[in-house]
């Protein structure tokens, strides 16, 4: 058995190993925190080293992945024995990361993921990089060859695709880098923070027993340091950007200190989100996010069915989106309002607990209830914005939904890709024939939809999108 | 109700079997009975007060009462129909929830018969999607119908990994 296969033929099915490094990483990530419990509880160190590796060991020994023509085969597990299964013509999405750590040692961990439950993913952690990408390779070039050549009596005489060339689509400098940071939502807020810190300042000097002009400097500072933190932030995630076509796939290269190369199937982008806020109007950009049917929900290493492009200037939108796509053009859909009705409803929505509030408060304690009042006022102007900006527009494609006062939020869904449609309506839009309308997709946990929408409409849309995915 | 599963997709709007009332019944009713029962036997037990146990026990049997009569809405509000390329299911009582599942999408068909539903010979009909949040369970089926249903719809089910 062998830890280190030749790269060029990934094919030849006979069960591997990670690369040795992995058992001394597991050790390590492990037995730091048991370190700490056993060395307290006076065992000796050697003992410690001797058991929690050997533990480590036996785990990675026990771990093996067979290459097969049509699938992967994870073998995993000491006494309870895991089998793992995944057909290459199910695979959603390929990641590899690259950890400082694991550049520094020639390593990659790979992940293969197929749609919707953790079940479905394979963690090959870690490979060395060679291994890694010509594996990744092999799996994506399977993909459609399985369908394909089915009945091929010998497998094992499939070989691998020539690599289809790659053409770069989309890169993003330094400097736009840090206008995503400096203008994202985080910073927004921190800026609204900013104007609040002043009358902040002088209403608690007193209490706190600060004087004004040093709390005031003391609040600007903390939001300095949270405002270069998400700057930081955003340029060691997305440093060196790179997004680009090969083929089908959607490939997506990124990160200063961990490298994270996606790959992703165009047809299999499931939802696709754009999104602003009022700095980033003013720039005229936007941020980008699509997600496939891999993995619901975080796990480490963060959210994976979910790829982000943090800054676009919105007059490329619609060349990077038929791209995406691969339409040959897109326009933005004109989005149809939703009914008057919804105004209503969506300025009482945002006013009618408040002014509860503080008609109780009024009672209680008047200067809170005048505030609140203040605040439940501000309601009807940002019920009105609110309708103004939301609506849903279907074209022959694609199904849209847009919404947001201040953070806009367009949200593209492909027909094609509906898996089921619902409607729910509560007792107070049933008055006002209103319906709330949400369409599921695979793998994400969130359903992309609109509120009080017209029950004509939502339900002609309920009943037509999910049956034309199928034509 | 038909059950003969052929003639289950010919879109004609249907109920659930009554009998799944008494399963919602005994599920919403059950917790607030009990806790009325150890209310009155804590009150008799420590001699508290007499009003405490009118109040213990009025409370407790209009919660109940309230359980049993809300199990009977949610039948009577349900409603399924089964076409010949998806299936609309139709329920709630305060909030209604209507959903469209094509039968293309269906990646899986679970059956799910809890003890008390054993007992009465339903069965519930979970069609499963890729997605999480689609809403296609039909409970309160006659074990034929379900079994036919499901029969049926395997044969319709997406082919390919339909994501």
């Amino acid at each position: 058995m062998q830890c280190d296969p030749p790269a060029l033929e990934p094919h030849q099915s006979a069960p591997r190993r990670t690369h040795p490094l992995t058992a001394i990483a597991g050790f390590a990530a492990f037995g730091v925190g048991v370190l700490l419990v056993v060395t307290t509880a006076g065992f000796g160190l050697d003992l410690f080293l001797t058991f929690f590796g050997g533990l480590s060991l036996v785990r990675w020994w026990f771990r093996t992945y067979e290459v097969g023509p049509d699938e992967l085969i994870v073998r995993d597990g000491v006494l309870s024995r895991r089998i793992q299964v995944v057909p290459y013509r199910r695979v959603q999405q390929v990641d590899i990361r690259r950890s400082l750590l694991m550049q520094i040692f020639g390593l990659a961990a790979l992940r293969i993921e197929t749609a919707g439950s953790q079940a479905g993913t394979v963690d090959l952690a870690m490979l060395d990089v060679g291994t890694a990408e010509s594996l990744r390779t092999w799996v994506l070039s399977r993909r459609t060859a399985g369908v394909v050549d089915n009945a091929d009596p010998n497998p094992a005489a499939a070989t691998l695709a020539a690599p289809t060339p790659e053409v770069v689509m989309f890169a993003i400098s330094g400097g736009r880098l840090v206008l995503a940071g400096v203008t994202a939502s985080a910073v927004a807020f921190v800026a609204a923070f900013v104007v609040a810190a002043v009358p902040v300042a002088v209403a608690f000097s007193a209490s706190v027993g600060i004087a004004a002009y040093a709390l005031t400097l003391w609040l600007l500072f903390l939001a300095a340091v949270v405002a270069a933190l998400s700057t930081i932030g955003s340029l060691l995630t997305y440093a060196r950007y790179t997004l680009s076509l090969a083929g089908d796939d959607l490939r997506l290269t990124h990160g200063a200190l961990e490298r994270r190369h996606v790959t992703l199937p165009r047809a299999r982008v499931q939802h696709i989100e754009i999104s602003d806020n009022p700095l980033r109007r003013a720039f005229g950009v936007v941020s980008v996010s699509f997600r496939s049917a891999a993995s619901i929900g975080a796990d480490r290493g963060g959210a994976t069915g979910r790829v982000d492009i943090p800054i676009v200037n919105r007059a490329d939108i619609p060349g990077l989106l038929a791209a995406l796509m691969g339409a040959r053009s897109w326009t933005p859909p004109e989005l149809q309002p939703r009914p008057t009705a919804a105004r209503r409803r969506g300025i009482v929505r945002r006013t009618a607990p408040l002014l509860a509030l503080a008609a109780i408060l009024l009672v209680i304690e008047p200067i809170a209830g005048v505030i609140a009042f203040g605040v439940a006022v501000v309601g009807i102007p940002w019920g009105v914005a609110a309708h103004r900006r939301a609506g849903h527009a279907v074209t022959p494609s694609i199904t849209a939904f847009g919404a947001g006062v201040l953070h806009h939020r367009l949200h593209l869904v492909p027909i094609e890709r509906i898996q089921s449609a619902r409607t729910v309506q509560s007792p107070f839009q049933r008055r006002v024939d209103l319906t709330t309308f949400a369409l599921d997709i695979a793998g994400s946990a969130s359903a992309p939809g609109l509120y009080d929408l017209d029950v004509e409409a939502a339900t002609s849309l309920r009943r037509a999108l999910p049956r034309r995915a199928l034509e | 109700m038909n059950t003969r599963a052929n003639d289950l997709l010919d879109g004609t709007e249907q109920q659930l079997d009554p009998k799944i009332a008494i399963v919602w019944a005994v599920g919403s009713a059950a917790p607030p009975l009990f806790l009325t029962i150890a209310a009155v036997v804590t009150i008799l037990a420590v001699d508290a007060p007499e009003w405490m146990l009118g109040v213990a026990l009025f409370g407790g049997v209009a919660l109940t009462l309230a359980g049993v009569v809300w199990a009977r809405m949610a039948w009577a509000r349900w409603r399924w129909t089964a076409w010949p390329d998806a299936v609309e299911l139709r329920h709630g009582v305060l909030r209604v929830h209507e959903s469209v599942v094509p039968y293309h999408r269906i990646q899986q068909i679970d059956i799910v018969r809890d003890p008390l539903e054993r007992v009465l010979g339903l069965s519930s009909v979970i069609l499963r999607t890729a997605s999480a949040s689609s809403d296609a369970k039909i409970p309160g089926l006659p074990e034929a119908t379900a079994d036919g249903l499901r029969r049926r719809l395997l044969t319709l089910a997406g082919v390919d990994d339909a994501v």
